[in-house]
C-alpha cells in the first residue's frame, strides 16, 4: 500500500521534469505558473480537505508571501534566496497569529471571519499604496532577481530554469503534503473533519491540531506566492483580492479535496480550460462555470475524489 | 446540577440511573469535562480536574462512551480504534476489536456496520484508551436482548481493569452489573447505595421505580 502510492508521487514527479522536454515555450510559461499556484493548492487542501476547515480568505497569506518578497528584493534590497526565506518566515507568522484569531470562530462564522480579514488585508494593501502600489502592482527588475547559489549564477529570467525551479518546489510541496497525510498529524486532521467533538474526547487537543493545519495551509499559500512574485517579477493587488481566495477552493473542488494529487490536478485543468476557452470566446468563465456545474453532478467528491472512490481505494 | 456530592471507588462499578430530564448526562458531562461547571470541583484519583479541558481528562484516564453513537462513519472500524489509540497504523487495533467481538469487522467503515456493532465498536474505542474510569452513557439503548446478554459479560469483564461509571435506563443491566446505584432526580442525588437497598427505597419507588417491581 505505501510502496503504491509512494511510486504513483515519484512517476507524476518525474514527468513534470520530463515534460520541459517536449512543451512548447508557451506551455512551459503556463506549466511553470500552474506549478506554482499547485503549491498553493496542496496548502489549501491540508486545511480544507484533511481538516475540513473552509476557510475563504487564503488570498491574505499567498499576498503575504508575494508583497514580503516584492517588498524585500525591491525596498529592502534582499537577494532572492533571502527575500524567499523571510516570505516563508512572515506567512508562517501572519497565519500563526491569525489562526489564533480566526480558529476562535467555526463552521459558517470561520468562513465569515477568513473572509472578511482577507479583505481588510486586501484594503490595506491598497491603502499603502505608496509601497505596494496598489494594483498598479510592483515590478521587480531583472537585475534584482539574479542570484549566484554555491557559486553558479542563477537567472530568473530563463523560463528552463523557472519551471525547473517551480517543479522542484512543487516536488517538495507533493512530498510534504504526503508525508503530512500519512503521519499521525494527517489522521488526526481527518478525525477533526469527521468529527470534532469525538476527537476531542479521545484526547485529543483539537484546538492546537486546528491551529498546525492552519498555520501548514498557510505558509505553503505564503511559499507559493513568494515564488510567484520572485518568478515571474511582479506583485499586485488583484493577486490578493477575494479571486484569489476562491481559486484554490475551485482547484481542489475539482480535482479531489483530500487527495494529495487532487489540488494539482485541478490547478492544471482549470488553468488549461481557461486557457483553451479564451482562445475561441471572451465568455471563458461561462465554460468554467459549465465544468463546475458538472463536477457537482457527475464527480460530486472532485476527479480523484471519485477515481479513490470507485477504482484506487489505496490513493492518499 | 445542585449539591451533588458523588464518589466513585477504584475498581467499583456504579450505575447512575434517574427519570429523563434528571440530568445523568450532564452529570457524567462534568466529570468528563465537555461542560464546564459554574460551581464545585471534580477531583480523580486525588487531583484537581476541574480546570482541565476534557481532551487532558481523557489522558488522565477517563474515557467517555456517546450515548448518541458517535463514531468516524467514514472510516473503517481499525481505523476508528487506531485513532483511539492514539496509533496511525492499525495492527494494534485488531485485538481491541477482538475483545468485543468485531474481529471480522475491521475492515469495514464503521458507518456500514449494524447498530449493535457499532456501540461495540464506541466500546473498543473507549477501551483502546486504557482508561482508568471508563464513562458508559446509556450502551445498551437500541440494542437486542441477545446483544445486551454479551454486552453485560463485556462489561464485566472491563470491569476486572476499570472503574465503571454506567448510565443506564434498562433496569435489568443496572441491577445485574452494579455493585452501587446513584438516583438522581432534577439535578439532586435522591438515593444511594447498593441494588436492594436502592429497589427497597420507598422515595426512589415513588419517583423512579413506579410500582416497585422492576
Amino acid at each position: 500500500m505505501m510502496a503504491r502510492s509512494v511510486i504513483l508521487h515519484g512517476a507524476i514527479i518525474v514527468a513534470l521534469f520530463l515534460l520541459q522536454f517536449v512543451a512548447s515555450d508557451y506551455m512551459v510559461l503556463t506549466l511553470t505558473r500552474i506549478m506554482v499556484l499547485a503549491v498553493y493548492a496542496i496548502g489549501y487542501n491540508i486545511l480544507f480537505g484533511y481538516a475540513g476547515l473552509l476557510s475563504l480568505g487564503h488570498a491574505m497569506f499567498f499576498g503575504t508571501g508575494l508583497y514580503a518578497a516584492a517588498l524585500g528584493s525591491t525596498l529592502g534590497g534582499m537577494p532572492v534566496l533571502a527575500a524567499f526565506a523571510l516570505a516563508i518566515i512572515i506567512g508562517g507568522v501572519v497565519s500563526l497569529v491569525m489562526g489564533l484569531i480566526m480558529l476562535r470562530a467555526s463552521g459558517v462564522a470561520f468562513m465569515i471571519v477568513t473572509l472578511m480579514f482577507s479583505q481588510a488585508a486586501y484594503l490595506t494593501i491598497l491603502y499603502f499604496g505608496d509601497y505596494t502600489r496598489g494594483d498598479e502592482g510592483i515590478v521587480i527588475k531583472d537585475t534584482e532577481r539574479l542570484f549566484s547559489v554555491f557559486g553558479r549564477a542563477v537567472d530568473l529570467t530563463d523560463p528552463m530554469l523557472r519551471y525547473n525551479l517551480a517543479a522542484g518546489l512543487l516536488a517538495i510541496a507533493i512530498i510534504v503534503s504526503l508525508v503530512i497525510v500519512r503521519s499521525r498529524l494527517g489522521h488526526v486532521f481527518i478525525a477533526i473533519r469527521e468529527n470534532e467533538d469525538r476527537t476531542a474526547m479521545l484526547g485529543y487537543d483539537t484546538g492546537f491540531y486546528k491551529l498546525a493545519a492552519f498555520v501548514l495551509s498557510g505558509t505553503f499559500a505564503a511559499t507559493s506566492g513568494a515564488a510567484y512574485a520572485l518568478m515571474f517579477a511582479y506583485a499586485g493587488a488583484t493577486l490578493a483580492s477575494i479571486q484569489y481566495s476562491i481559486h484554490p477552493l475551485l482547484w481542489t473542488l475539482l480535482g479531489g479535496a483530500s487527495t494529495v494529487l487532487g489540488p494539482v490536478l485541478g490547478t492544471a485543468l482549470m488553468f488549461l480550460l481557461v486557457d483553451f476557452a479564451s482562445s475561441f470566446t471572451s465568455a471563458n468563465l461561462l465554460m468554467v462555470g459549465a465544468v463546475l456545474i458538472a463536477l457537482v453532478l457527475f464527480f460530486p467528491k472532485g476527479i480523484l475524489g471519485t477515481v479513490r472512490q470507485r477504482l484506487l481505494p489505496w490513493l492518499p | 446540577m445542585d449539591g451533588v456530592d458523588f464518589a466513585i471507588a477504584a475498581g467499583e462499578v456504579r450505575a447512575v440511573i434517574g427519570p429523563n430530564g434528571a440530568g445523568k448526562t450532564t452529570f457524567v458531562s462534568l466529570i468528563s469535562g465537555r461542560i464546564a461547571p459554574t460551581a464545585g470541583s471534580v477531583h480523580f484519583e486525588g487531583g484537581d480536574i476541574t480546570g482541565l479541558p476534557a481532551f487532558k481528562r481523557v489522558r488522565r484516564g477517563i474515557a467517555y462512551t456517546f450515548q448518541i453513537t458517535s463514531i468516524y462513519a467514514n472510516l473503517t472500524a481499525a481505523e476508528n480504534v487506531a485513532l483511539a489509540a492514539h496509533q496511525t497504523g492499525s495492527r494494534r487495533s485488531e485485538i481491541y476489536l477482538e475483545r468485543v467481538g468485531l474481529a471480522g469487522r475491521a475492515a469495514q467503515l464503521a458507518g456500514t456496520l449494524a447498530y449493535g456493532h457499532q456501540r461495540l465498536l464506541e466500546v473498543a474505542m473507549g477501551l483502546a484508551l486504557h482508561p482508568k474510569l471508563l464513562i458508559l452513557d446509556e450502551p445498551t439503548q437500541g440494542l437486542s436482548d441477545a446483544e445486551i446478554a454479551n454486552f453485560i459479560e463485556l462489561v464485566r469483564l472491563l470491569s476486572k481493569e476499570a472503574t465503571v461509571l454506567l448510565i443506564e435506563h434498562n433496569m435489568p443491566v443496572v441491577m445485574a452489573l452494579a455493585h452501587r446505584i446513584t438516583v438522581l432526580d432534577r439535578g439532586r442525588i435522591l438515593a444511594e447505595g447498593t441494588p436492594g437497598e436502592i429497589r427497597a427505597n420507598p422515595q426512589v419507588q415513588a419517583a423512579y421505580l413506579g410500582t416497585g417491581d422492576a
